[in-house]
């Protein structure tokens, strides 16, 4: 069977959407959050461990669509072992082009979800 | 005194029925109007959202597809105007993953004032009025540039508008037509120039039950939701007016076999379950239902005791045929003990029936 062939963030989407990095509870988190989309239903708490202004550990937790997921997974990647003043810099299109080309516009919610998760977590504390 | 029974209207009229009766006085639409053919999907269905942010209703069965409802409501209740989208059953990455249900769906969003003068509420305000009634009508929706909504019967009378006189006319004929036409069916269709939603509304389903017992006053439970219209015979006033009973729409007291006949003569010939466990009540009342247009009939009892019953149907004269549409054990196999799982058994049955899955008996 053939057809239009697959976007480019498919694959990266699938793999961590099978093998999230960093999906566990973070028992020594001094930061956390928990945030939802509301039209779509995903939703997904974010746990950090801050010390001396660098992010020590980041972890999530999620019931959530593959690209939610996968942006968490790669966002916490990302952010383990930066700064909080570097953290809270990524910018929604830097997460978005992180999972690769194609995401579509209607998606983007999803894509940004975990983003807006962690810049909230910062804010709060645990 | 018991609560008053909940009667569901029909499945794509139950939404438009919240909407009305949340108190909103404005609200978005989103209607069903095209679908790739997924069988648990009804054309017609709604999605409504109301202006105080309440939602009613599915136009799927759950899922992606409704989340994008949502939002178009939500576009269109603040912009107010109409829009048509086609909406994925499944996003990319759900059928990456092996999930997701292929296709797509078309959508109407319109917005609307819950009054009177709006024609999309004269339409459908018109058209829960005549599934009361028993009625069969259609509901007539210009797609495209138009706007409003027709509800035709079937003698060509109209309520509603879509604010253009020739359009109406064309939209009025198109209806009647489709109702009219062998092997009638909602879908889209062009007349005119102009692309049509035509969406065909039966009168209610209707199951005449045979036995005032605990079997019956479960059937009539089961059914209300579901819209179904029950006709509850016995032969026993008294008993019949229990309140156990109150969910059937009818309550006949008489002669079973003879009340049963007057409800076969009518048009939409209703389903025949008979539930009395009483000889005295069953030959005769087969007797009439085996011979007639009754899409089912079925019989509480075991195989031996269908056995015994087919014996004296034979000696009454009915013939091979006849007896072969009688369905007992009545209900599906699932193992049901007592009157609540039995009437499970018999509603999911009439399903199947009535969509054209049941398993064939022997």
């Amino acid at each position: 069977m053939s057809g239009p062939p697959p976007a480019p963030y498919l694959a990266l989407v699938v793999e961590h959407y099978r093998r999230p990095r960093n999906q566990r509870a973070l028992a020594s988190a001094t930061h956390a959050h928990e945030g939802a989309n509301p039209l779509c239903g995903d939703r997904l708490r974010m746990e950090l461990q801050v010390r001396d202004g660098a992010l020590v550990d980041a972890a999530f937790q999620a019931s959530a669509c593959a690209i939610a997921t996968a942006s968490a997974s790669l966002l916490t990647e990302r952010v383990r072992g930066a700064t909080v003043s570097e953290a809270t810099r990524l910018s929604e299109d830097e997460v978005v082009a992180a999972l690769g080309a194609g995401v579509p516009a209607a998606r983007r919610g999803c894509a940004t979800l975990a983003l807006r998760v962690l810049r909230r977590a910062l804010d709060a504390g645990a | 005194m018991t609560a008053p029974v909940e009667r569901a209207h029909h499945p794509t009229l139950a939404t438009w029925s919240s909407l009305c009766a949340s108190g909103a006085t404005r609200g978005a639409l989103v209607t069903l109007v095209r679908t790739d053919g997924g069988t648990s999907r009804i054309l017609g269905m709604h999605f409504a959202l109301a202006d105080d942010g309440r939602s009613y209703g599915s136009v799927t069965i759950g899922g992606c597809a409704d989340g994008r409802a949502l939002e178009a409501a939500q576009r269109v209740l603040a912009s107010q105007q109409r829009e048509e989208l086609t909406v994925p059953l499944s996003e990319e990455d759900a059928l990456a993953l092996g999930l997701g249900c292929a296709g797509d769906v078309d959508l109407l969003v319109e917005p609307v004032s819950l009054h009177g003068a709006d024609p999309v509420v004269l339409a459908l305000d018109g058209a829960l009025a005549a599934q009361t009634r028993g009625e069969r009508v259609a509901l007539a929706t210009p797609l495209g540039a138009g706007e409003g909504r027709l509800l035709v019967h079937l003698d060509g009378t109209a309520a509603g508008s879509t604010g253009d006189a020739a359009l109406d006319r064309t939209g009025v004929e198109l209806a009647r037509r489709t109702m009219q036409g062998a092997g009638a069916a909602s879908g889209a269709f062009e007349a005119a120039g102009t692309r049509w939603f035509v969406q065909l509304l039966m009168p209610p389903r209707a199951v005449v039950i045979v036995g005032a017992t605990e079997v019956a006053a479960a059937l009539c439970a089961l059914a209300a939701p579901l819209g179904w219209r029950t006709m509850l015979l016995d032969p026993r006033d008294d008993l019949l007016a229990q309140p156990r009973f109150d969910a059937a729409t009818e309550r006949i007291a008489g002669m079973p076999a003879e009340a049963v006949a007057r409800k076969l003569a009518g048009p939409d010939t209703p389903a025949v379950v008979v539930v009395a466990h009483d000889y005295r009540v069953e030959r005769p009342v087969l007797r009439a239902a085996l011979r007639s247009d009754a899409p089912y009939v079925g019989m509480l009892g075991s195989r031996k005791r269908g056995v015994g019953i087919r014996a004296l149907l034979a000696e009454d004269g009915l013939n091979e045929g006849e007896l072969a549409r009688l369905r007992t054990p009545i209900g599906l196999a699932i193992g049901a003990q007592g009157p609540a799982e039995i009437a499970v058994s018999i509603v999911a049955e009439l399903i199947a029936v009535w969509r054209g899955q049941a398993p064939a008996r022997g």
